[in-house]
């Protein structure tokens, strides 16, 4: 039963069409975004120079390293002047004053790779615990603290070919009272469609994760959450790799529950173009109008932005950090668990609603 | 053809669940027009201890009051001294007393001072503004002359008419305008209902297996999607003066701003403006320009409800297509970019292309970029026109 309602969406010209442009849209907004990391090659090469030497825990002859290096860097003229006096002294050959040479003219032209470097090794030395990591990779994997609309976009065509249009040509009378349809039937159609956007968001957040590792040549998937300066507070002690997952998740429960809800609106309002404009008006509204934090609390925005949640505690009240606004200090852990709290009710409201179709 | 237009525009207007949508936008509207820019509810400045909380809006609502109206030598030097012995008593060097509007003379001394600059801003507005600028023209006219530029010539010429004769000459809370001219959610809100009734507009005859009814009919063809474009036109300005309307006394009731009818120039923002129309005129402009964005966006979106059979499809790729529109405008390289002239979007941000002087060179001929805008929106909207209705036709004589 579960691969004719498969089919039965997948059928439909336009919905097909609709998924692969998604998917061709996010690889695209993917890689634009990876391109857009750096200003140029050189400093992206400059950057992940300083990565490769010294990425990893700080010990304190890396650390000596890296200042010696910040030194160079910072005084290039310095140098250059004397490194031609030690030529002249005959102190160092002219084979290693071609390298320095060498060096100075690409740390000119990827500077602003290695100020970059310099300010991201500000925060990983500020701490102890902190490694070095490739820190522009991790921000554009973890990404933007925004709403994936086009996912957005595609559990509410989902939702809408899958129960909204069986409305309209009265389908849903026939399958209520065929032997196995009814209550049954219209559960598996919001489990399907609560898997197809979970697996869809799964396979975004990997594709965003590979487009990462092959761009940036990322490979410090162990190193601490707390090295990665967009969580410079969080409480979770766990690798970068694992807080990936985790957001990711959080993310997957988000837009199931946001399918959830496309249900619900599918049940409430017969009509497919109404729904559409509900679901669109559902997410911009507590975005871009109410920015009060009990508005993302009650919706699966929170959920859909998960980032937040391992930022930690130590946030201001009602400050908007990431796209999450934390209610409180003391309530930030709580950030979390309410909004699961209002995943599940949503889901409720859903099942509420299988059974009452099913009644038809 | 006008029954039927009437006709049509009854059919939009009893679609399910519309006017619920207007209704919730149109409050969501309000709400945030109050939570985010009414005086006494947005956020004040405190410039005191934790302890006292001056409302500073409200106060300096009060001392604007008493200054309001024509700007002379006389209430000039009236607020001068005013400010001078708030400034003396926040110093400690005199005990004067005087009435202050704000407890402490510290915060009185700023607000004087900030009214102080507005005044003087637009009382010296020829003389410090306009002048200089015209001498300067005058002189690149001279030179433009001397190399028989026309280009130039012409431009020295437009700017001479344009600027010249200009004077400010009263004091209001005009900068307070500012907020209610580039408010955008009131236009993105009738922008999303121009779409949604456009989608419904064709796919919705299909969707209901009117359409094949439609084919049949003398007035089909022509006469039908005529009346449809014309009801979405009326459609879209009906709802656009509810919403802007509704923005206009939102704006009033929260932010309290005066001197309706003073020139648009008064406006800070708008020193260089082209315009010389009062800034009622210049709300009623661009809110025409807002209206016309969303209809030709409803037009756009009308190509879709033509070739989709679904109007939720409709809708889809309407939607998707604002998205791309906005995003053309976001990273097309550099303001002028030519792509920009015809795109609708354009006439939602159309404030900003009425703030300073912006020419083009149009084969010698300098023409203004809001111009070009309107011309371009209006190219663009007659493109999706004609293409909709060679598909309406095709789609009637596939019988």
């Amino acid at each position: 039963m579960l691969r004719q309602e498969l089919k039965k969406i997948f059928i439909k010209r336009y919905f097909l069409l609709f998924v692969i442009g998604v998917l061709i849209i996010e690889l695209t907004t993917c890689i634009a975004q990876s391109e857009d990391s750096f200003s140029s090659d050189y400093d992206k090469e400059t950057y992940e120079k300083y990565i490769a030497a010294y990425s990893g825990d700080l010990t304190e002859e890396k650390a000596e390293l890296i200042a010696l290096n910040f030194e160079y860097l910072n005084n290039p003229d310095e140098w250059k002047s004397k490194s031609k006096e030690l030529l002249r002294k005959g102190k160092i050959t002219n084979e290693e004053y071609n390298i320095i040479e060498k060096l100075l003219q690409e740390t000119k032209l990827g500077s602003l790779g290695a100020s970059v470097f310099q300010e991201d090794y500000e925060y990983f030395s500020s701490k102890t615990g902190r490694e070095i990591i490739h820190a522009k990779a991790w921000t554009f994997v973890f990404g933007s603290e925004k709403i994936d609309f086009f996912l957005v976009l595609l559990c509410i065509v989902f939702a809408v070919s899958a129960f909204v249009s069986e409305n309209e040509t009265n389908i849903t009378l026939m399958k209520n009272t065929a032997p196995k349809g009814g209550k049954k039937l219209y559960r598996k159609d919001l489990l399907l469609g609560v898997s197809f956007i979970t697996l869809f968001s799964f396979v975004i957040n990997a594709m965003r994760l590979c487009v990462g590792v092959v761009h940036f040549s990322v490979n410090d998937f162990t190193s601490s959450l707390e090295s990665l300066s967009l969580f410079e507070n969080t409480s979770y002690n766990i690798s970068l790799i694992e807080g990936y997952i985790l957001t990711t998740t959080i993310k997957a429960v988000g837009y199931s529950a946001f399918m959830a809800l496309c249900f619900v609106l599918g049940n409430v309002f017969d009509s497919a173009v109404t729904v559409v404009m509900g679901g669109v008006l559902s997410v911009l509204l507590p975005q871009y109008v109410f920015k009060a934090p009990i508005i993302y609390y009650l919706s699966p925005i929170s959920l859909m932005l998960s980032n937040g949640f391992l930022f930690g505690d130590s946030v201001l009240s009602g400050e908007d950090y990431g796209g999450i606004v934390v209610l409180s200090v003391s309530s930030g852990q709580w950030a979390l668990p309410i909004s699961l709290i209002t995943a599940t009710l949503i889901f409720a409201v859903a099942f509420f609603y299988v059974k009452k179709r099913g009644e038809r | 053809m006008e029954k039927l237009i009437l006709f049509e525009l009854k059919k939009l207007i009893h679609q399910r669940y519309l006017l619920f949508f207007i209704g919730l936008l149109l409050f969501v509207n309000v709400i945030n027009i109050y939570f985010n820019y009414d005086l006494l509810v947005t956020p004040k400045e405190t410039m005191l201890t934790e302890d006292t909380v001056i409302e500073t809006d409200r106060i300096k609502l009060q001392m604007d009051k008493d200054y309001m109206g024509d700007i002379t030598a006389e209430s000039l030097a009236k607020l001068q001294n005013h400010y001078n012995i708030a400034l003396a008593i926040s110093e400690g060097k005199t005990t004067e007393n005087i009435d202050l509007y704000f407890p402490l003379a510290y915060t009185d001394m700023v607000y004087s001072k900030e009214i102080i600059d507005e005044m003087q801003r637009l009382y010296t507005y020829s003389d410090s503004i306009i002048n200089p600028l015209l001498e300067k023209n005058t002189e690149i006219k001279i030179q433009a002359e001397t190399y028989n530029d026309m280009y130039s010539i012409r431009t020295a010429k437009l700017i001479e008419n344009t600027y010249s004769g200009r004077d400010i000459s009263e004091y209001y809370r005009v900068n307070e305008f500012e907020q209610l001219l580039t408010y955008h959610l009131s236009a993105l809100f009738v922008l999303l209902l121009s779409v949604y009734c456009a989608s419904n507009l064709f796919a919705g005859e299909k969707e209901t297996q009117m359409f094949s009814l439609i084919k049949c009919s003398p007035k089909g063809e022509k006469d039908l999607f005529l009346a449809k474009v014309l009801s979405l036109a009326a459609f879209c300005v009906t709802v656009g003066v509810i919403f802007f309307g509704t923005d206009l006394f939102a704006f009033w009731v929260c932010r309290r701003p005066s001197g309706f009818l003073l020139p648009i120039y008064a406006i800070e923002s708008f020193t260089y403006t082209t315009l010389n129309i009062s800034i009622v005129a210049f709300f009623v402009l661009i809110s025409f320009l807002k209206i016309f964005g969303a209809f030709i966006v409803g037009v756009a979106a009308i190509l879709f409800s033509v070739f989709f059979s679904k109007s939720y499809q409709a809708f889809v790729a309407g939607f998707l297509s604002v998205i791309a529109l906005m995003g053309i405008n976001l990273f097309t390289d550099g303001f002028f970019g030519i792509i920009r002239y015809f795109n609708p979007v354009t006439m939602f941000i159309s404030v900003r292309l009425f703030e300073t002087l912006r020419l083009e060179n149009l084969l010698g001929y300098p023409v203004y970029m809001y111009a070009l805008s309107f011309v371009g929106t209006l190219i663009f909207g007659c493109i999706f026109l004609f293409l909709s209705y060679r598909l309406y036709k095709r789609r009637c004589n596939n019988a």
